[in-house]
């Protein structure tokens, strides 16, 4: 299985998602048009990631501005996370938002209250 | 558009604060650059203050409402629909806050439920707004082809007041849907 890698634009972030390391990045803005057609390669290669590799998954998602289609999209991601963690893998969340940035830390804690189950660090971008 | 009306336009759009004004044709590409240069002026002028954010979120969730339900229009209207959007981007200086708004045709058979909706929205407090926003994004209930059908919540969590909104009859079809949001 290859590793993911997006370029960020604009309105969309970058995703680089290594296969050997199970560290995944989702990093920049994202307000695509369709948010669902953006994040389907996205959903299917962590699909498949979590059928092959039963070790471990490391997923920082460091979002400045996302519109609300992306926030539907990120919980469907935490949600299929949330299920394999069930089967005892892995699976650590960052949420890394800048200090400056409220609305984007106040969406980490609210997905952290979603998500008790998974290991959801709200950490704060110091740069 | 002669001299004085010209004239008048921008006397208007100052009176009124407006720091961005968009009318016409609109499109994603267009949207992610009027939020470029809007992010280096209002970064800059609100450094530390989170409406900077919220303005970011309520003018994206505005805008994309408008391309996404502009696109589900009948063809041979669609191009009068796309020309007639309104999306202002202003500063209230009476109430020292700044305020998004916006205007688009829809369908009069429309109108019930997008009235229906804010009502409810503008009915919640901001813990029952919390729980409602969680509850829809988890069950997608009012999710559609292009969009999670949260934009509304979305922005009513990130406004200090209520939706304001409003419709003037446009014709037999078709109604122009205003609406009002402060940061």
């Amino acid at each position: 299985m290859e590793s993911l890698l997006i370029k960020a634009t604009n309105s969309t972030p970058e995703i680089n998602f290594n296969f050997e390391s199970g560290n995944l990045l989702i990093k920049g803005d994202s307000y695509p048009e369709n948010a669902f057609a953006f994040y389907k390669p996205v959903m299917k290669w962590i699909e498949e990631f979590i059928a092959i590799n039963q070790k471990r998954i490391n997923l920082n998602v460091q979002l400045i501005y996302f519109n609300s289609s992306t926030s539907k999209t990120l919980y469907d991601l935490f949600d299929i996370l949330n299920e394999i963690k069930k089967d005892d893998i892995d699976v650590i969340i960052n949420w890394i938002y800048d200090e400056k940035n409220y609305s984007a830390f106040e969406f980490g804690e609210e997905f952290k209250e979603d998500y008790e189950l998974l290991t959801f660090n709200l950490v704060p971008n110091l740069n | 558009m002669n001299i004085e009306k010209i004239k008048k336009y921008r006397l208007l759009l100052q009176d009124n604060g407006i720091i961005l004004s968009i009318s016409g044709v609109l499109s994603q590409d267009l949207l992610s650059i009027f939020v470029e240069s809007l992010k280096a002026k209002l970064e800059l002028l609100l450094p530390i203050n989170p409406s900077a954010h919220n303005i970011f979120n309520i003018f994206i969730e505005q805008a994309q409402n408008i391309l996404n339900y502009s696109k589900t229009q009948d063809t041979n209207i669609s191009s009068l629909i796309n020309s007639s959007n309104i999306i202002f981007v202003g500063y209230d200086n009476d109430e020292k806050l700044f305020y998004i708004s916006s205007s688009n045709l829809i369908a009069n058979d429309d109108m019930p439920k997008v009235k229906e909706r804010i009502e409810y929205i503008n009915s919640l407090d901001s813990e029952e707004l919390k729980s409602y926003y969680k509850l829809a994004r988890k069950s997608g209930v009012k999710m559609h082809e292009k969009g999670a059908g949260l934009g509304f919540i979305e922005m009513a969590k990130k406004s200090s007041k209520k939706l304001e909104y409003s419709f003037e009859s446009y014709d037999e079809s078709y109604s122009f849907f205003i609406l009002k949001v402060y940061c």
